[in-house]
């Protein structure tokens, strides 16, 4: 075999093979992490990002502070999200959680798919701080102050 | 008339019209603005009424009188001249002129149609729309005229006109598809098969589509149907075939294709939980637009055979060029889906060394990516090898001299280039998130996460760099970049026949074109047809002859070269 149809085939074949990898992974493993505990900064933000995936306001209320809630009115950003709203695929990691006097730091790092440009990069990604302060000796998610297009 | 001359009346000419133009379509849009009387310029309509007319008066007939005059003037010049008709200075005002009129006439008429659709409502400027459509059609019409009678005497006017005609061709063909990829969506969407939530589709859009639509198929119909008819051997025509009519169809279909079978996928992977009948609505623009691209291709593709058909010295070109566009799409979407699929695994790895909690995925976060990456690849991969093998295939049958052709060299070249900067741009990212990573004291996932982009251009781009660098080696050691060192011009001088079967021997053995003659014959001369062998003595013959620039001559008295020089 001539050497340009030789390395064509072995192209071919790391190809296939990284192909057939990437099917069974996506098909077999499950990414997302267990629920987090409830009083801990990273198990609240952890169960608000899926209150507003579930389009669950109430709930995704139920973890911001008083004090949020009084500056932003009650949940307006839920507006963004009409019921047939297709928000790109989207992944959120939670960062190693600062404490800092009687408040946390919970560091989001949000990358969105976006399928429209695969020759440039096809994630964006997004790096939120969600600060945390208790209440009643609960977590409540007091800043960022906004959360609409949380998913673009 | 002298060049500094000829500029100055040109260019008062080309400012003055501007003006005239403007003041008369400003009075027009008066006119019918207070005849229809619908109240677009009721805000303090007495003030505003008087202060366009006076602008619209004053610039119309200051730039009248100026234009006439300069106008008279070059055309008193111009009449019976075949020098000043073919000079430059008028090619360009000329096409100018057709340009801007065209595009003014382009831009109302869409806006037009698009409020006639949707039933002109109150905000909807008509006036200025029917004032811009009668200044434009008038002066395009008036150009058109005088252009149509004078032709294109010098080749700087016959250039020009070219460039003029093609870009409407390109421009009217766009227009069309998209008016009537449009058209069909708002249609589909319309239907009532959408479930609960059915998209509301308003007059505008579809006015807009329909707006596109008609003015592109009249622009398209006009400049290539009618003004570039015949004009097979034309440049331009072939940069407007292959790169914009064929390419460009094809990189739309795939588009389309793409997108159909990427979204279809990411719903079989599970990627779209919850997912409505609305999902689906992506079909009403994939399928048309794959059908509308199929068609123009097909056309085109059809039209460029024929043209290469009726001149034989282009004939194997023209196919080269087709098979090397067309691989260059489908490696354009392998190498696309290579990337996104090397992204893909490089993240999944990162997520498996990772410590950092994943709070949630949405909207099917990998299926998207394996959907898009499978897609990508089922589409690029069996194109780019199907007529990648159709290229190997004619080097197999044209040995070197297809090995030397222009467009493999350009094709090669631009690969190797293409490869080389993106392999340069990801180890650069690589190398600057591992300095900030270390210097940053946070080396590890982190740094490979912020690299990732480095790691899918660099991955990618050396194969294919050390393939495409392993297929031009090859071509220069079977030398395909050997200078041809004995270069002669040679001026050819028989029937368009014989001419077909030495132009390309000629050219792949001396370096040049040869320029071409056409022989009259002579009263009951006739001339035979070369044989092989025959081809192979002239080409010895001009190859022993003596002088770089040589007359060779095939009649019916047999062939003979003569060495020439220029005067």
């Amino acid at each position: 075999m001539k050497s340009p149809n030789r390395w064509l085939l072995i192209f071919g074949v790391v190809i296939g093979a990284l192909a057939l990898t990437a099917v069974a992974l996506v098909l077999t493993l499950n990414q997302d992490s267990p629920l987090l505990p409830v009083d801990t900064p990273a198990g609240v933000v952890q169960r608000f990002i899926l209150a507003l995936k579930e389009n669950d306001y109430e709930t995704a209320e139920s973890y911001l502070s008083a004090a949020l809630i009084a500056r932003q009115g009650s949940t307006p950003w839920k507006d963004y999200y009409p019921s047939n709203y297709d928000p790109p695929a989207w992944q959120a990691t939670l960062g190693e959680t600062i404490y800092k006097n009687q408040t946390a730091i919970v560091p989001v790092t949000l990358d969105t798919f976006h399928s429209g440009s695969p020759l440039a990069n096809s994630v964006y990604s997004r790096s939120i701080a969600f600060t945390l302060v208790t209440e009643n000796g609960v977590w409540k998610i007091d800043q960022p102050d906004y959360f609409w297009g949380f998913f673009y | 008339m002298s060049v500094i001359k000829r500029f100055f009346f040109y260019a008062v000419s080309l400012i003055s019209l501007g003006m005239l133009s403007g003041g008369a379509a400003l009075i027009i849009t008066l006119l019918v603005d207070i005849f229809t009387d619908r109240g677009a310029t009721s805000v303090g309509r007495g003030q505003f009424n008087a202060e366009t007319f006076s602008m619209g008066l004053a610039l119309a007939v200051i730039g009248g009188v100026l234009w006439a005059f300069f106008w008279r003037y070059i055309q008193k010049h111009t009449a019976n001249d075949i020098e000043e008709q073919g000079s430059a200075i008028r090619a360009w005002y000329l096409n100018l002129v057709l340009f801007f009129a065209l595009s003014t006439f382009i831009s109302a008429a869409v806006e037009f149609l698009a409020g006639l659709v949707n039933g002109f409502n109150e905000y909807d400027y008509i006036a200025d729309w029917v004032g811009r459509l009668i200044i434009a059609a008038a002066v395009w019409y008036y150009h058109h005229r005088v252009q149509a009678k004078e032709g294109q005497p010098s080749s700087a006017a016959k250039t020009l006109r070219r460039w003029y005609l093609y870009i409407f061709s390109v421009w009217g063909l766009a227009y069309l598809s998209i008016g009537l990829v449009q058209l069909i969506y708002r249609a589909v969407v319309w239907l009532p098969i959408w479930g609960d939530t059915t998209r509301v589709v308003s007059g505008i859009e579809l006015g807009f589509a329909a707006g596109f639509g008609i003015t592109g198929a009249f622009v398209w119909w006009l400049h290539w149907f009618r003004l570039a008819k015949g004009d097979i051997q034309s440049t331009l025509r072939q940069v407007y075939l292959y790169l914009f009519a064929i390419l460009g169809s094809v990189i739309a279909g795939l588009t389309a294709l793409v997108t159909t079978i990427y979204q279809l996928l990411r719903y079989a992977l599970g990627g779209a939980p919850g997912a409505t009948p609305v999902y689906f609505q992506f079909l009403g623009w994939t399928i048309p637009l794959l059908l509308v691209a199929a068609t123009i291709w097909l056309y085109h593709r059809q039209v460029a055979r024929d043209e290469a058909a009726l001149m034989p010295s282009v004939r194997s070109s023209a196919r080269r060029v087709y098979s090397y566009l067309m691989s260059l799409a489908g490696l354009g979407g392998l190498v696309a889906g290579i990337i996104v699929l090397i992204g893909l695994l490089l993240r999944l790895l990162i997520a498996a060394l990772s410590t950092s909690a994943v709070a949630g995925t949405g909207g099917g976060f990998w299926q998207s990516f394996l959907s898009l990456a499978i897609a990508l690849l089922a589409v690029g991969a069996p194109m780019w090898y199907y007529y990648w093998g159709r290229v190997n295939k004619m080097v197999a049958a044209g040995g070197i001299e297809e090995r030397r052709a222009l467009t493999r060299r350009f094709y090669l070249y631009f690969l190797l280039a293409a490869g080389v900067v993106a392999a340069a741009t990801g180890l650069s990212a690589i190398i600057y998130q591992l300095l900030s990573s270390i210097l940053q004291g946070n080396f590890g996932v982190t740094f490979l996460r912020e690299s990732i982009w480095g790691w899918q251009c660099l991955l990618v781009a050396l194969p294919f760099l050390f393939y495409h660098w392993s297929v031009l080696r090859a071509d220069q050691k079977l030398g395909a970049e050997v200078t041809v060192t004995q270069k002669k011009a040679v001026t050819l001088l028989t029937t368009p026949e014989n001419t077909a079967l030495l132009y390309e021997k000629i050219e792949a053995k001396f370096g040049h074109k040869p320029r071409l003659l056409r022989y009259q014959p002579a009263s009951g001369e006739t001339i035979p047809l070369l044989t092989d062998a025959e081809v192979e003595k002239i080409i010895a013959g001009i190859e022993t002859a003596a002088g770089g620039r040589l007359l060779l001559v095939v009649n019916g008295k047999g062939w003979q070269v003569f060495p020439y020089e220029e005067r």
